[in-house]
């Protein structure tokens, strides 16, 4: 196993090109990989939702201002080697966007008691997984990777003009190589 | 594995229509093998519509693209694929055996609501295709090397209806 970390974004509100939740490595010698990537509907009061995108993007350059998260990085081995400086996590941060890898159409409205639409089963977290690596594949299909000694990164990056908001979360892991 | 993706952005359903393909030419020495298709609904705009068929098949002979897809990379560092290997969609080839068929609704997606339309919004059920769906005795969708051959999802018809994206999720090897 590798060393696996997680970062999550609770109740970030959406907006039409808004970096939701990245990670990104500044260049430092470790191998970063985004294996799973989720969105979940967070919302529990009366708000006026769209439909709209929630995307998987690689960043690339740099990442500046926002809401630097890297504190929040938890680990899921508390034995775990502490992540490189020049790795960081982020919310609302400035991004270059790169490859497009996916774009899921999200309901961010209300999630209701007694309900089952769209945006309510947005709660379960089987459906509000938008990446998983592999699928099952284990070691046949490549994660999102941020290489050693590059300064890339992936992001949760939203395209909804709405001020409702969902929770985030990044899930990957910390290697030498 | 080398891991690579194709995806097509709203791509509007017609007849007989190559949503999205990856072709390997014969003059290719490498292996693409088709882990996973998928296909979200884009549409927002309120239509009439009624179901229509996707399919999963093996094309064969030739690929002229239509529109170019570049596929990408999850790790920046592959090698870059043989220029051989194309991709596209609104494509023009030769179908070969058919492995697939799932009828899709097309309509519009709507907040507040639960329907054939929006269920497909959800990854695992976008997932069209899945090699193996975790078994790894089960082959991939493969394309061998010196072989005029490649995968597509098709649409059946050319039903009013809305625009879709779709992925492909491919490996490149030398075996």
């Amino acid at each position: 196993m590798a060393n696996t970390w997680r970062v999550n974004a609770e109740g970030v509100t959406l907006a039409n090109g808004k970096d939701l939740l990245d990670v990104f490595n500044n260049s430092a010698a470790r191998v970063y990989r985004v294996y799973r990537m989720f969105a979940i509907n967070s919302i529990a009061t009366a708000g006026i939702g769209v439909v709209g995108y929630v995307n998987v993007y690689r960043i690339i350059t740099s990442v500046s201002d926002g809401t630097d998260l890297t504190t929040s990085i938890i680990t899921h081995d508390t034995a775990n080697s502490a992540l490189s400086a020049n790795f960081s996590a982020g919310t609302n941060r400035t991004v270059t966007l790169s490859s497009l890898f996916r774009r899921v159409p999200v309901s961010p409205d209300e999630a209701l008691l007694l309900t089952v639409d769209w945006d309510s089963i947005s709660t379960v977290v089987a459906w509000c997984e938008i990446w998983m690596a592999g699928y099952g594949s284990a070691g046949i299909i490549e994660p999102l990777t941020c290489r050693a000694s590059t300064a890339e990164g992936y992001c949760i990056y939203s395209t909804i003009s709405t001020n409702l908001g969902l929770d985030c979360e990044i899930e990957f892991t910390d290697s030498a190589s | 594995m080398n891991t690579w993706r194709c995806y097509a952005a709203s791509v509007a359903f017609a007849a007989t229509k190559h949503m999205i393909c990856i072709f390997n030419a014969a003059a290719s020495a490498r292996y693409i093998r088709v882990y996973r298709f998928f296909g979200f609904p884009t549409g927002t705009t309120g239509i009439t519509s009624t179901l229509l068929q996707l399919r999963i098949a093996r094309i064969i002979t030739s690929l002229t693209p239509g529109t170019t897809i570049t596929p990408v990379a999850h790790n920046a560092g592959n090698t870059s694929l043989d220029a051989n290997t194309t991709s596209g969609t609104g494509s023009t080839t030769t179908l070969g055996n058919f492995y697939r068929g799932m009828y899709i609704s097309t309509e519009e997606i709507a907040i507040t609501t639960f329907d054939l339309d929006n269920m497909w919004c959800l990854v695992p059920f976008a997932e069209l295709w899945n090699a193996g769906y975790g078994d790894s005795n089960v082959e991939p969708l493969t394309c061998v090397p010196a072989t005029a051959e490649g995968w597509s999802c098709y649409s059946t018809s050319a039903l009013t209806s809305s625009a879709w994206d779709f992925e492909i999720e491919f490996t490149d090897a030398a075996t």
